[in-house]
């Protein structure tokens, strides 16, 4: 029997529509590599903000006169913000193409493809996700030993779970963002959003100051949120793990994958209708 | 034609440029305000950082939430009105990568100034904005201090410009540089809006030459703080030097420009 027979026999199963989408991730994943030049600019870019929270968070804790601030150590804390930038340099940055396709008319010709859009996108970013990851995370590793030494409280067997913590934060981070690349339908440009989305990350997000350091009053409403999910949440468990916390963090992330990724599904729907009705 | 007839006229062309672009803006009116308020909303959320932090740690080398509203005020505004005006500066690198001065280089005017005037980028509205509420809480409201703020903020504008500008021109000398020329001009904010005590040593000096970060931030916030004409003039005389290096840069790589065969439309 050959290939083509086989491909041929389990078409529209589960499996082959995984295949297909792993293909996706697989071909982007050769692409991002012929640019890995341009990855290397996010290493440059992480080296640089590590060294400006070294200097800052330094500064800091001597003012203070402190060993730990919010539960975290010096140590600790910069390594935090070394996986949270992990996460916002690497993630799938879609929303601009989306309003491209979008304001283009492009969008029109993908939906006669077999493939789900807003799932192609998914798995088409994800293979740039993991080179930019290595990089980003070679370079941030490396100016954090420099400035603090090493993260001596990371445990080796809570990788994979803090590993899963993060794939789950890049999938809501993607439903946000494709759904920010999706009011195109509505709003001729949206890079309005998509800074005010990246800033809210910046301080509810805990990218520029961990949850824990927020106001009381500030940090109840933060944690009902899921922008301290794409950054906060694996940042903190990679720094200091707490296995109820993962449970908390894990159910928070499927709660709000499920309600934004049904958002998501809807707004392409309705989009798509207007597409229709728009073509010609 | 005398030296100053030439600079009043390439003066009034380029005001002539910059009516153009913001009617040109005004055509969208909609995008165009809303790109300007969403970047209003982006630089508050970024400033909630600062009163998160200073609320908790109240000061951190020799800064307090005070000097950060004249910092960010000295900033934004800077920032604002380089980019209003200057808007191609920032797009110099994918430009020069893309093949897209040709049109400019067959044109009777010196390329560089009609070049870098010949866009207003609308989000930088936001920022000019944002820089003058800004300034309002810093609680300085005597005509000196006013003067020094503006004319602070017009030298940050002009080595904002410059800087970009000349990071964009490394796409002359290494083909294609957008990411990098946008990582090593993202530098110069980033560094900028930090208090500058945090950085000692060699990184100072770094601060103070390659990026001069300290030139858009800091220095602006210690000459309305203390009132020094001496330090203004050192600022004008950096200014100057940002706008010397653009120059000279610009003209060395020029001569390695070379034409794509992609068809440009200007409109």
């Amino acid at each position: 029997m050959s290939t083509l027979t086989l491909a041929a026999a389990d078409r529209g199963t589960w499996r082959a529509q995984l295949r297909k989408y792993a293909a996706i991730a697989r071909i982007n994943l050769q692409n991002s590599l012929a640019y890995a030049w341009d990855a290397l600019g996010q290493g440059v870019f992480i080296v640089l903000f590590i060294f400006v929270f070294a200097q800052l968070w330094q500064a800091t804790f001597r003012a203070q006169d402190a060993t730990v601030i919010g539960g975290l150590t010096l140590v600790q804390t910069l390594w935090y913000f070394v996986w949270a930038e992990l996460i916002e340099l690497s993630r799938i940055n879609v929303s601009g193409t989306i309003q491209q396709e979008v304001q283009d008319g492009s969008l029109a010709y993908t939906l006669g493809r077999p493939y789900n859009y807003l799932l192609y996108h998914f798995f088409s970013g994800l293979g740039g996700v993991i080179s930019r990851m290595i990089i980003v995370l070679g370079f941030g590793a490396l100016i954090a030993w420099i400035e603090v030494g090493p993260l001596t409280t990371f445990r080796l067997e809570t990788l994979p779970a803090v590993l899963l913590i993060t794939a789950l934060a890049f999938t809501l981070d993607y439903c946000i963002t494709a759904g920010i690349g999706l009011l195109a339908f509505v709003f001729e440009d949206t890079s309005a959003f998509r800074l005010i989305y990246q800033k809210i990350k910046f301080v509810l997000g805990g990218l520029l100051l961990p949850v824990d350091f927020l106001p009381d009053a500030i940090q109840g409403v933060t944690r009902l949120l899921p922008f301290n999910l794409v950054l906060y949440a694996p940042a903190k468990l990679f720094v200091a793990w707490d296995s109820a916390q993962f449970w908390q963090f894990l159910g928070l992330q499927v709660f709000w994958i499920t309600v934004l990724a049904g958002l998501l599904a809807l707004a392409f729907r309705y989009g798509a209708q207007r597409l229709s009705i728009n073509g010609g | 034609m005398t030296r100053i007839n030439r600079l009043r006229t390439e003066a009034a062309f380029i005001l002539h440029l910059i009516r153009l672009n913001l009617a040109s803006n005004m055509e969208y009116r909609a995008s165009f305000l809303s790109q300007a308020i969403g970047m209003f909303i982006n630089n508050g959320i970024y400033f909630v950082f600062w009163l998160l932090f200073f609320d908790r740690f109240e000061e951190i080398r020799g800064y307090q939430i005070q000097q950060i509203f004249l910092l960010f005020a000295i900033v934004a505004l800077g920032w604002g009105l380089a980019f209003v005006f200057a808007g191609n500066a920032s797009r110099l690198a994918a430009m020069i990568a893309e093949g897209r001065l040709d049109y400019y280089l067959t044109l009777p005017r010196p390329v560089l100034p009609h070049l870098i005037f010949s866009r207003m980028d609308p989000f930088t509205l936001g920022d000019l904005s944002f820089g003058v509420i800004a300034y309002l809480f810093t609680g300085r409201f005597d005509p000196l201090s006013i003067g020094l703020f503006l004319a602070c903020s017009a030298l940050a504008a002009v080595i904002f410009a410059s800087f970009y500008a000349t990071s964009g021109c490394l796409s002359f000398f290494i083909g294609n540089a957008t990411q990098w020329s946008f990582h090593i001009a993202n530098s110069l904010v980033t560094f900028s809006l930090y208090p500058f005590g945090l950085f000692q040593g060699a990184i100072r000096l770094f601060l103070y030459t390659l990026v001069p970060a300290a030139f858009v931030g800091a220095v602006p916030v210690e000459i309305v703080e203390t009132r020094s004409l001496a330090l203004l003039g050192g600022l004008a005389g950096a200014a100057l030097i940002s706008v010397i290096v653009l120059a000279l840069v610009f003209q060395l790589g020029l001569r390695r420009y070379e034409s794509g065969s992609a068809l440009n439309v200007n409109i």
